[in-house]
């Protein structure tokens, strides 16, 4: 092949041959304008095209970095890496029977928080023996500080307590929710001789008791009912015992539990709200462990080989219905979960998701 | 002196001669690249950076640093078949693009574009495409400037036909990646397909310097330095995790995650993700564990029949690995019996 002018690029035209001076090129391939071709102009907006392509291209893929993956959100929700550490601290309820109910014996804890809490705990990476349970005040949950044996405040790094997603919480900055785990409604619960219930409105008069800083007192306030707060559900119950409560008021299935081990003595009534209490896990500011905490329900909800949930629902709600006749304690389904969105590997991508 | 010097004759440009010195240059890049590799590991510290050199292996490390760069050599010898005959079929002039291409025999073009088609990536391979139809539309009408008929029937016809094809073959792919609003991938299968009509010929001579030039230096700035942060960020030794009892022949109390650089009879050398260098003795040991290093986990989801858009034809066909849970070892955490392999023992 010809190759025109080679003298003025001389030296990389002569790489490898020995001395002999390049053929002289021929006078009429002179460098010279070329005639105009058909095509000429179409074909460099042609390549300007792709310059342009291939530099958005570029920077897309160097600036883009896409989702974490989950190993990453590990390391950024500090469970691994320089800030690994070797247990998980849960805040969960203590008192609530069929929910979370401490072992007063034992010190075990027991019930369907407890369960969502190590299903939680085994896909974030930590085992039975490496997840430390402490009993959490209802209104220590959106500051994530529970109480140990001692009494001392601890910080926890999940909150699954029974705690409802509202509009004021999910604007608290130090609260971070979680999609929710359960389904349930706010109901009435009553001494068996009292007539039924059937709004909040024929409690008006009557002394009622529900938890301090709980979704549960703003329908009662509603209804013109002045309900008195407790603490702890299971003092309301107390009182209801002894007489010194006329009704509890709050999450259905809190008191679900208190209902059927009451034997007979108190009655469950379902009010006719419209509200759903939708019970999520609160990571507080730590976005990575949130994300990590969706996908362990994800999983959870979409993966029909892991049945934790329903398990879950079986062994410790699904008893308590038998007692609570007429009264939607919980969902028997899990609530839908939208997948995250996380970097994997293509061959880990087996779930599909209903989308919601 | 001042009339000495009106007397010599106007200083010309030297001519630019014995240059191959240049070439021995070549082999000195992954050189660099290794030494900066394990500087960057060492974090920067020359007693590391000393202790390293004394371990790795530097045969290994070569290959390992030459096999992550087998994908640059079908993009430079592709740019310069084209580039070079572009600018000389536009302007009748040569320029240093075109003599390194008239370097390069066709045999070498279709070796490497084999090594494309196995070892890049799903979503480049319509731009491969599209490069091998331009340089040997390029090349045709180099070589047989007269033959209209054969000139048209590559130049155009194959580029339309090949283009349509692509589009036709990718279109699940494409659609999924307008779902996803996924411009960069959506771009990559898109745009090869539809230009590769338009790349085969000359373009107005008095453009082409503009394109071809820029488009030379960009390439010759920028291959260099992305193969450089491709071997940076690649591994060069096994990151591991080891259990650590308090005292000899204890219970496992610490776990330490690191690149393991030797181990003797006396001690194991660990150099921490941190950068710093841990020296372990042999008795302390519980039990060690291989940790997978978070790796080039893809970015989109965008696949075509479950060939995910950023996995190679290689890869593809490779077996999967199997999915398994991460050991608690490699999370920082002491093991747990669900971790440990039958054989494995722990001092419980």
């Amino acid at each position: 092949m010809d190759i025109g002018s080679s003298r003025r690029f001389g030296p990389l035209s002569r790489l490898g041959k020995t001395g002999t001076p390049p053929p002289e090129p021929p006078a009429a391939v002179a460098p010279s304008e070329p005639p105009r071709r058909r095509g000429d102009w179409l074909r460099l907006y042609g390549w300007l095209a792709a310059i342009l392509a291939a530099v958005l291209v570029g920077g897309l893929i160097v600036f883009e970095t896409g989702p974490p993956t989950e190993a990453e959100l590990r390391e950024q929700a500090r469970l691994t890496g320089e800030h690994a550490r070797d247990k998980l601290y849960i805040g969960v309820k203590n008192d609530t029977p069929g929910i979370a109910e401490k072992d007063p014996r034992t010190g075990a804890f027991s019930g369907f928080d407890i369960d969502i809490a190590y299903m939680i705990a085994a896909d974030l990476g930590f085992r039975r023996d490496q997840v430390v349970f402490l009993s959490i005040k209802t209104e220590d949950r959106a500051r994530r500080q529970a109480t140990d044996d001692k009494g001392h405040y601890v910080a926890v790094d999940l909150v699954v307590a029974t705690f409802s997603i509202t509009p004021d919480r999910v604007a608290d900055p130090s609260v971070g929710f979680s999609t929710p785990y359960l389904y349930t409604e706010q109901s009435v619960v009553t001494r068996k001789e009292h007539p039924p219930v059937a709004s909040l409105g024929q409690l008006a008069g009557e002394r009622v008791c529900t938890l301090g800083t709980s979704t549960s007192e703003t329908p009662l306030d509603k209804a013109g009912v002045k309900p008195l707060a407790e603490m702890q559900v299971s003092d309301c119950f107390k009182g209801l015992a002894n007489k010194k409560y006329d009704a509890v008021s709050t999450d259905a299935a809190i008191m679900a539990g208190f209902v059927a081990r009451s034997h007979g003595t108190f009655v469950h009534h379902d009010i006719a709200l419209e509200k759903t209490e939708m019970w999520a896990v609160n990571t507080g500011t730590n976005t990575a462990l949130r994300t990590l905490v969706e996908l362990a329900l994800f999983r959870s909800y979409a993966d029909p080989q892991n049945t934790a949930w329903e398990d879950a629902y079986d062994r410790h709600i699904r008893p308590l219905l038998a007692a609570n006749p007429g009264v939607n304690v919980a969902q028997s389904l899990q609530p839908c979960v939208k997948p995250p969105r996380i970097r994997r590997w293509p061959w880990e991508r087996a779930l599909s998701s209903d989308g919601c | 002196m001042a009339a000495e010097e009106e007397r010599r004759p106007l200083r010309v440009r030297a001519p630019q001669r014995n240059q191959e010195w240049l070439l021995t240059l070549l082999p000195a890049f992954p050189l660099v690249l290794l030494v900066m590799r394990l500087w960057y590991a060492s974090r920067q510290d020359t007693q590391t950076l000393l202790l390293l050199v004394q371990y790795v292996s530097p045969l290994g490390l070569l290959s390992t640093v030459l096999l992550t760069l087998v994908w640059v050599l079908p993009a430079v010898v592709l740019a310069a078949r084209v580039l070079g005959p572009l600018y000389r079929l536009s302007t009748g002039r040569p320029t240093w693009v075109t003599l390194a291409a008239d370097r390069m025999p066709d045999w070498v073009v279709a070796v490497v574009v084999g090594v494309g088609l196995l070892g890049w990536q799903l979503r480049f391979l319509p731009t491969l495409l599209m490069l091998t139809l331009a340089a040997s539309g390029l090349a045709l009408r180099e070589r047989r400037p007269q033959d209209r008929t054969t000139i048209r029937a590559i130049c155009l016809a194959l580029p339309v036909a090949a283009g349509a094809l692509g589009l036709f073959v990718l279109r699940t792919a494409i659609v999924q990646a307008l779902h996803q609003d996924d411009l960069s991938t959506l771009v990559l299968l898109a745009a090869p397909c539809a230009l590769a009509p338009l790349l085969t010929g000359p373009v107005p001579a008095r453009a082409a310097p503009l394109v071809v030039q820029s488009l030379a230096w960009a390439l010759a700035v920028l291959f260099p330095l992305v193969a450089g942060v491709v071997v940076l960020r690649s591994p060069i030794l096994p990151l591991t995790a080891v259990e650590l009892a308090a005292k000899p022949d204890g219970k496992a109390e610490r776990v330490v995650i690191g690149y393991l650089i030797t181990t003797d009879d006396k001690l194991v050398t660990i150099l921490e993700r941190s950068g710093a260098v841990r020296f372990v003795r042999n008795d302390l040991l519980v039990s060690r564990v291989l940790c997978p290093e978070p790796g080039a986990v893809p970015r989109t989801t965008v696949h075509l029949y479950e060939w995910n858009v950023e996995r190679s034809v290689l890869s593809w066909v490779a077996p999967e690995p199997m999915p398994s849970p991460p050991d608690s070892r490699c999370e920082g955490r002491p093991a747990t019996p669900a971790d440990l392999t039958p054989g494995e023992t722990t001092h419980a």
